[in-house]
C-alpha cells in the first residue's frame, strides 16, 4: 500500500515537472524568439516534454524549425537547446541547457549564442545566463 | 413522571460526560499527538545537524576546505565518498555548496551522491529553489530547514559554516526524509479513528438505551394509566352492582309481596272455609236458643251452655283472623322454630280448602331438631307448594288425590318433602317451574310467582336448598335447611 502511494506521489511530480519544464520552455522560447508559435525540432525525449503544448510545433524538419531541441543527428545551423549538463558543458554552440539536480531544476543560458542569432530575452531569465 | 424526568436527567448527564470527556481526551490525544510528530521531526534534525557538526568539523581537520578540494582531484573525489557514507534512506542528499560574492550563482564543492546522472560535478553552477531560504542562511548565518517541493516526505537542512566568524565559507546541504513522522502520523491518525469510532459507539449505545428507557418508561406510563382506568371502571362497576344487587332486593321485596297479596285471594277462601262451620255453629246455638225461649224451657244451665259454645266458637273465629293476620306480618329476623310445628300451621289454615274439595292430607312429621328461620317466609312457602299441588290435583282430575308432607333428619339437615299424587313435573319444564312469570295455569290462577319466590325464600334468605323431582306417584319437592348451629354444637358435646 505504501509502495502504491510512493508510486503514485511520484508519478504526480513527475506529470507537474513535466508540465513545469512546458511551461518553463514555451515562455524561455517565446521570450527568445519573439513568436506566438515556435516550431521545434527535437528528439523523443524532447518531444516527450513539448507535445501537449500549443505554443511549440513539433516540425520534422530541421529547415522549417526555429530551434532544435535535444541532440539530433543532422547538421542544421539552428541554435540548439539540449536537456544534458554534460552535453552543454562540452558543446560551446549549444544555446542553453535544462536539466535535473537531485529533484531541482536547473537552467543554464549562454549570452554570446544568443547575441550570435540575434534573439532576444526577457529580464526574467537574464539570472540564467552565463 | 418524576421517574421518568430522573431517567431523562441521568440520561443526558450521561451523554454529556461521555461527551465532554471524549473531547477532553481527544485534546489530549490531539496535543500528544502534535508533540510526537515535532519530537520525532525534532529528532531527525537533530541527527542531520549532528552529521552536518560532523562533517565541518572533519572539514576543519582538512585545512582550507575550498582550496583544497579546488586543488586535489583525488581529495575530492575521497571526499565525495566520504559524503556518500553518510547517504541512508531516510538522508537523501548531502552536498556542498558556496557562493562568492560577485558570482550569482551557487557552485558545488562536494557531493555525496553515487548516481552520475544526477550527481553534481565540482564546480558546477547551481540554481536552488526557494532561493530565498539560501540567501536567508548567507544573510543571517544559521542553520535552517524547510520543506522540499515533495510534499512532506523531504525536507532540506542547509547548515552553513562560518569563516572567520563573519561570512559564511560554505553550506553543507542536506535533504532528509521525514517518512518516520508519517508513519508515526498514520498509526496515530489509525489510532484516532479507532478512539473517534469507540466514542461515537458508546454514544450511539447510550442513545439507543436511552431511547428503550424512554420507551419502557412510556409503557410504563401508559400501564399505570390504564390500570387506573381499570381501577375506576372497576369502583365504578361495583358502585353499578351494589346499585343492582339493591334493586334486585327491591325487586324481591316486591315480588314477595305480589306473590303474597297472590296469595291473598286463596287465604280469603281458606278463611271463608274456615269460618262456615264456626258459623252454622253459632248459627245453630242462635236458633237453639230461639226455639227454648219460644218453647220457654231456657233456664240458666242452658243460657250457660250456650253461652259457653258461643263464646269458644267467636274465639276460635278470633283465632283464625290472628293466624291470618300474623301470615302478612313481615319477619324482622330468624327465630328458632320446631319445623313441624310451622307446617302445622300451615295445614290448620288450608285443611279445610282441601278437606272441601276432597283431597287427602297425611302428615308424617319426623324432624325433631330446630332450624333458625323467617316464619312467615317459611309458612309462604310451603303454602305455595301445598296450594300447587292442591291446584294440580283439581286440574288433572286425579282421582284419590292425597298430599303428603315429611319431615325428616338428613345429614344435620332438616329436610321437608311435599309429595301429590298429581303424576309429577313435565321434564322438559322441570328448570322453567323455579324462572319467575312461569306459569302452567290460566291467567286468572297463576302469576308464575310462586315457586320462584319459594325458591329464592329458601336458598337466598334461609341459606336452604329448594328442588323438585318425581316419584312414582307425582312431584316431590324438597326443601333442606340447616340445623341450627347452636343445636349442633350442643349435640357435638353431649
Amino acid at each position: 500500500m505504501k509502495k502504491i502511494l510512493l508510486l503514485f506521489i511520484s508519478l504526480g511530480i513527475l506529470l507537474a515537472f513535466s508540465n513545469e519544464e512546458r511551461f518553463l520552455f514555451e515562455r524561455l522560447f517565446q521570450s527568445l524568439f519573439n513568436k506566438k508559435i515556435i516550431k521545434i525540432y527535437t528528439n523523443k525525449e524532447g518531444a516527450k516534454l513539448i507535445k501537449k503544448s500549443r505554443i511549440l510545433k513539433i516540425v520534422f524538419t530541421c529547415d522549417k524549425a526555429d530551434l532544435i531541441l535535444g541532440i539530433v543527428d543532422i547538421n542544421c545551423s539552428k541554435p540548439v537547446f539540449v536537456l544534458n549538463y554534460y552535453i552543454y558543458k562540452n558543446n560551446s554552440n549549444v544555446l542553453g541547457a535544462f536539466y535535473w539536480r537531485k529533484g531541482r531544476p536547473q537552467l543554464r543560458l549562454r549570452k554570446n549564442i544568443i547575441k550570435k542569432y540575434k534573439l532576444n530575452l526577457s529580464k526574467d531569465f537574464e539570472d540564467f545566463l552565463e | 413522571m418524576k421517574e421518568f424526568k430522573r431517567s431523562v436527567f441521568i440520561m443526558i448527564l450521561l451523554l454529556f460526560t461521555i461527551i465532554f470527556s471524549s473531547a477532553f481526551y481527544f485534546s489530549v490525544f490531539s496535543k500528544t499527538q502534535t508533540d510526537l510528530k515535532k519530537e520525532t521531526f525534532k529528532y531527525l534534525l537533530n541527527e542531520v545537524i549532528d552529521i552536518s557538526k560532523n562533517i565541518e568539523n572533519y572539514n576543519k581537520g582538512m585545512g582550507d576546505f575550498k582550496t583544497v578540494l579546488k586543488n586535489n582531484p583525488l581529495i575530492r573525489t575521497n571526499y565525495n565518498n566520504f559524503l556518500n557514507t553518510f547517504i541512508t534512506a531516510n538522508l537523501k542528499n548531502i552536498f556542498i555548496v558556496y557562493k562568492d560574492k560577485n558570482s550569482k550563482f551557487f557552485k558545488v564543492l562536494a557531493d555525496g551522491s553515487k548516481n552520475p546522472l544526477d550527481r553534481f560535478e565540482f564546480d558546477e553552477k547551481f540554481e536552488p529553489r526557494f532561493k530565498n531560504k539560501w540567501y536567508e542562511v548567507l544573510r543571517n548565518k544559521k542553520p535552517i530547514y524547510f520543506r522540499n517541493s515533495i510534499e512532506g516526505i523531504w525536507y532540506t537542512f542547509l547548515y552553513p559554516v562560518i569563516k572567520d566568524s563573519k561570512v559564511v565559507d560554505y553550506i553543507i546541504v542536506i535533504d532528509f526524509s521525514t517518512k518516520p513522522v508519517l508513519f508515526i502520523e498514520k498509526n496515530l491518525k489509525s489510532l484516532r479513528k479507532l478512539f473517534m469510532s469507540y466514542v461515537a459507539i458508546i454514544i450511539w449505545i447510550i442513545i439507543v438505551l436511552a431511547g428503550f428507557i424512554f420507551y419502557d418508561l412510556r409503557r410504563e406510563n401508559e400501564m399505570k394509566k390504564l390500570l387506573k382506568k381499570v381501577q375506576e371502571f372497576n369502583l365504578s362497576l361495583q358502585k353499578k352492582v351494589n346499585e343492582e344487587v339493591q334493586k334486585s332486593r327491591e325487586k324481591d321485596k316486591q315480588l314477595i309481596l305480589q306473590s303474597r297479596l297472590a296469595l291473598m285471594g286463596e287465604l280469603l277462601s281458606m278463611i271463608a272455609h274456615q269460618w262456615r262451620q264456626p258459623l252454622n255453629v253459632i248459627a245453630g246455638v242462635v236458633n237453639n236458643m230461639q226455639l227454648d225461649l219460644e218453647f220457654d224451657e231456657i233456664d240458666k244451665k242452658k243460657l250457660k251452655e250456650y253461652n259457653e259454645k258461643l263464646k269458644n266458637t267467636i274465639k276460635y273465629l278470633s283465632q283464625t283472623i290472628d293466624d291470618f293476620r300474623k301470615f302478612y306480618r313481615e319477619d324482622k329476623q330468624k327465630e328458632l322454630c320446631d319445623v313441624n310445628e310451622l307446617i302445622e300451621e300451615v295445614v290448620n289454615m288450608i285443611k279445610p280448602s282441601i278437606n272441601n274439595k276432597k283431597i287427602g292430607l297425611k302428615l308424617k312429621l319426623n324432624c325433631k331438631k330446630p332450624v333458625k328461620v323467617l316464619k312467615n317466609e317459611f309458612k309462604q312457602v310451603i303454602l305455595n307448594i301445598i296450594k300447587n299441588a292442591e291446584d294440580i290435583l283439581i286440574e288433572r282430575e286425579i282421582k284419590n288425590p292425597y298430599i303428603i308432607i315429611k319431615t325428616f333428619e338428613c345429614d344435620n339437615k332438616c329436610v321437608i318433602e311435599i309429595n301429590d299424587n298429581g303424576g309429577g313435573v313435565a321434564l322438559q319444564i322441570k328448570d322453567e317451574i323455579f324462572k319467575p312469570y312461569f306459569t302452567t295455569k290460566d291467567e286468572k290462577n297463576g302469576t308464575g310467582l310462586g315457586l320462584y319466590m319459594s325458591k329464592n325464600i329458601i336458598e337466598k334468605r334461609l341459606n336452604g336448598v329448594l328442588s323438585v323431582y318425581n316419584n312414582e306417584n307425582g312431584a316431590v319437592f324438597r326443601i333442606e335447611l340447616e340445623v341450627e348451629d347452636e343445636y349442633k354444637r350442643d349435640q357435638g358435646n353431649n
